[in-house]
């Protein structure tokens, strides 16, 4: 299962890993329509945690024993057989329990449509995750565990 | 265990192979050089914890780099003394020549009589790594200039005139230097140096170091340290601050 | 009289319609060029602060920035330009020494520019790089007179391309350990410069030539004894003749550290070594670090170009230096007096082309290698210098052109957006050393190749046959005078 690191010694704050994230999750996919026609409605799932010239972005871990699979009422929460967990927005019922129990808070409200959570879902359609494929510095990586 | 080394005839490179051939043997730890004219680079980038006793006049570049060594002249050293030296003792036990401790590091000299110009030149410290000159006689022109830390204490004991020249501590931005006078003529003090009378914690660290100089030449501590000494020190870190438009 | 406002050399575009208001650029500038104003939710620009850098410009995921050039104009004049006043007025406010970074930027004739290289045709054939093995290693050090004596210590470089000094201090350790880790990796050198060895750099230690300043900070046996050659700075191009200036600004805890200064001061290297007065003094202190190192190691000298260069090089390198750094006008620095940076000293091709030929008259060029730098900008240049006579040459402008510099000339304020010329920890993470090493690795790669490129074309297969081979070379609109010095023919003259 792949897993994204983040390296705070090289990440800048610049906030951009936000930005590409909140693109790929949108409707349109295009990073200039995705900000103007969308904006109120963008939803990124990775973010950047900041302390004087300390930072870095954080995701979801996809824990071992997730307790956010364990509290949701629906099992929309879920773990794969690869270990990711994953989101499913159909079965969602937008009790936010995933969000009070997550212990690094990376999972947050989605009212775009309907009442739900949203979090990261590592870009499974994708060669590479967009925050990783986008860090100017190269602060985040994968690693192959 | 002890070795003696005759210099005689020898050129310094010469010189300096044969001691270092010696200090291969791990069970030299005292060196006796005699006959010693004038060669340089003796000790030079030593970083072993070994005694040296020159008998002669100590060339150029006496301890240059040196790390650790104690070296004791029976005569006079000429210049660079202890030049970027680490760590280690440099006693010399009669006049020394011109830019002595040169960016010196850490570590003490000691010249018992007069020590030429620019000594003490960009002396630097850090923490412990505290770097010391004590002269006895009278030092030249220039210093103690652009000091960055350790201490200079110069004590004059031979004449009764003043014991340094012009430009004392001019570029000074760290570090201390004490004269062992009542008072000096401002107008020859590097323009970064003022002067001021001395705290306990000064006259405690006077004492101490003045303690070593006078047990390696068997003089008088009580004599020296009853007269007045004044202590000299940078007032601005940042003396060139004013001069760039940025 | 009211007081002149200071006005801005750079016009910053913002297309609208692209802006995403992302704020990476509001979050990003270190001089504080946009700012984010949440009442109206737009960014606003001052544009006074801006110095030219392009990091914002090289961030912006939409690509709505646009950083232009503008100088304020004054009346048309063929002899004030505008900087000639726009600089007195500063000076008229702060009555200061007016400071800048990097190389000269003045006008002055680029003798490169004005030199061609030969290629084979018909009466040799080229050599094709891709097919035949092309050798660039180069080596560094004395050679001995005759053939049969002891060979003193070498340097062995796979490429004639080694990163110059530039200190821990001027630039931060990110930058320092970009360019150790590519120099490692590619069989090149690296240099301190007169900020010491930080103990993070000494994996690299294999690859470094450590730097003796007049301020010798840094410099213990330990430093002397981990490098793989030592160089003693007399002087560099950029400021020939002064000593190195470090402001308090950029003297933090590691720094204070590293060269034992105490922090916020400013570090100052004087002038002269004030233990070399003569060039018997020099030789005294090139033995003394000899001794000190027990003769294992090149120890050179690094010395400005200036007017009498040639018989400077002769004495040093008669005084035992194993090589001679030369430094021409256009080298660059982290701070220094812009009228010194711009006035002082000699382009280096014609240094280089005198030095070598001087050595080379009195029989002396085998007893040191001579290394060209000062400001060049492609392998085009360094292949001309090693045509002149240079051994190897030192890159600096170049390395950190590729490690992201965009010379904005502002190193001196430690505000660096690109991590480079600063020591403040939000700045520094900004410069990956693993990728700031890909980087000049492949600046390295690439200029080999390309020399190699060149090699191929002349029918020459190995660099060293290229050293000090005026007969490759070309003038094209130099003057009878020009020519001489540099030894080459004007374009058009055949054997």
């Amino acid at each position: 299962m792949k897993k994204i690191v983040a390296k705070e010694e090289y990440c800048m704050g610049c906030r951009l890993c936000e930005v590409y994230c909140a693109t790929k999750n949108s409707k349109s996919k295009d990073i200039i329509k995705t900000f103007k026609s969308e904006a109120g409605k963008l939803l990124s799932a990775i973010f950047v945690e900041e302390k004087e010239h300390i930072t870095f972005a954080i995701q979801c871990r996809h824990c071992e024993d997730a307790p956010c699979v364990y509290s949701c009422l629906t099992g929309a929460m879920y773990k794969t057989d690869k270990g990711v967990v994953l989101h499913n927005k159909e079965k969602c019922v937008g009790c936010w329990m995933c969000i009070m129990v997550c212990p690094f808070g990376v999972i947050k409200p989605d009212l775009n449509i309907k009442k739900i959570a949203s979090k990261c879902d590592l870009c499974l359609d994708k060669e590479v995750p967009a925050c990783v494929e986008n860090c100017p510095n190269e602060a985040l990586v994968i690693i192959n565990k | 265990m002890k070795e003696i080394i005759n210099a005689e005839g020898l050129h310094y490179k010469e010189l300096n192979e044969k001691i270092h051939n010696t200090l291969l043997k791990d069970s030299v730890d005292e060196i006796v050089l005699e006959n010693v004219v004038g060669q340089r680079y003796i000790a030079a980038g030593l970083n072993k914890k070994v005694r040296f006793i020159i008998n002669g006049t100590a060339g150029n570049d006496l301890g240059i780099f040196m790390d650790g060594a104690e070296i004791f002249v029976n005569g006079n050293a000429q210049d660079g003394v202890g030049n970027t030296m680490n760590s280690g003792k440099i006693v010399v036990n009669g006049s020394a020549g011109d830019v002595i401790g040169y960016g010196m590091r850490g570590g003490c000299i000691y010249i018992k009589k007069d020590a030429g110009y620019r000594v003490g030149i960009h002396m630097k410290s850090y923490k412990e790594n505290f770097p010391v000159i004590v002269i006895g006689g009278s030092a030249g022109d220039f210093l103690g200039e652009y000091m960055a830390g350790g201490v200079i204490i110069v004590l004059g004991l031979y004449s009764d005139k003043l014991p340094v020249g012009d430009f004392v501590g001019t570029g000074m931005h760290g570090g201390s230097i004490y004269i062992k006078r009542k008072n000096i003529d401002e107008r020859l003090l590097g323009k970064e140096v003022k002067t001021k009378d001395l705290s306990k914690e000064d006259m405690d660290l006077i004492s101490k170091y003045v303690g070593d100089f006078c047990k390696y030449f068997s003089l008088e501590q009580k004599e020296i340290l009853n007269e007045n000494f004044i202590k000299l020190y940078p007032y601005s870190s940042r003396p060139y601050g004013r001069l760039y438009a940025y | 009289m009211a007081k002149s406002k200071y006005k801005t050399d750079f016009r910053v575009i913002r297309d609208q319609e692209k802006c995403i208001k992302c704020q990476a650029c509001v979050r990003m500038c270190s001089n504080d060029v946009h700012y984010y104003d949440p009442e109206t939710d737009s960014i606003i620009l001052q544009e006074e602060k801006c110095v030219g850098c392009h990091f914002c410009e090289d961030l912006c995921p939409t690509g709505a920035i646009t950083v232009k050039r503008e100088i304020p104009e004054i009346k048309f004049n063929q002899h004030w330009d505008s900087k000639d006043v726009y600089n007195i007025i500063k000076q008229a406010e702060t009555g200061g020494v007016l400071l800048t970074g990097m190389g000269s930027d003045k006008k002055f004739k680029e003798y490169f520019d004005h030199i061609v290289l030969n290629a084979s045709q018909v009466t040799n054939p080229s050599i094709d790089p891709l097919r035949e093995p092309m050798e660039l290693r180069t080596f560094i050090g004395r050679k001995p007179d005759n053939i049969n004596d002891e060979l003193p210590p070498q340097l062995v470089l796979e490429t004639p391309i080694m990163f110059t000094a530039m200190s821990y201090g001027s630039i931060s350790l990110n930058a320092q350990k970009s360019l150790a880790k590519a120099a490692f990796e590619f069989g090149t050198m690296w240099n301190t410069g007169e900020g010491g060895l930080h103990q993070e750099l000494l994996p690299y230690a294999k690859n470094v030539i450590v730097q003796v300043a007049s301020g010798r900070f840094g410099v213990d046996i330990d430093y002397l004894e981990n490098a793989a050659a030592v160089e003693i700075k007399i002087g560099q191009g950029a400021k020939p003749g002064i000593g190195g200036h470090l402001p308090g600004e950029k003297v933090d805890q590691e720094i204070s550290k590293t060269r034992r200064i105490p922090i916020g001061t400013d570090a100052l290297s004087p002038a002269p070594h004030h233990d070399i007065y003569s060039i018997e003094d020099l030789k005294q202190l090139i033995f003394a670090i000899k001794e000190a190192t027990r003769y294992k190691k090149p120890v050179g000298v690094k010395i400005a170009a200036v007017h009498n260069v040639a018989p400077i090089a002769s004495g040093i390198v008669r005084a035992g230096a194993d090589f001679v750094v030369i430094d021409g006008i256009r080298g660059g620095t982290g701070a220094a007096p812009t009228v010194i940076r711009d006035n002082v000293g000699i382009p280096i091709e014609l240094a280089v082309a005198v030095v070598d030929q001087r050595l080379r008259e009195e029989g002396i060029r085998n007893q040191a290698s001579l290394i060209a730098s000062g400001g060049f900008r492609s392998s085009a240049d360094v292949i001309k210098a090693i045509a002149l006579g240079a051994d190897a040459v030192y890159i600096g402008t170049a390395a950190l052109i590729s490690l992201g510099c965009h010379l904005c000339q502002k190193c001196y304020t430690g505000k660096c957006n690109w991590g480079i010329a600063t020591q403040d920890p939000y700045l520094t993470k900004r410069l990956n050393p693993e990728i700031g090493a890909k980087r000049s690795y492949n600046l390295l790669r690439a200029w080999s190749l390309e020399i190699k490129e060149m090699l191929g074309g002349m029918g020459i297969n190995a660099i060293e046959s290229l050293r000090g081979n005026r007969e490759q070379l070309r003038g094209v609109g130099l003057t009878e005078i020009e020519l001489k010095l540099l030894g080459i023919k004007h374009a058009g003259e055949a054997w």
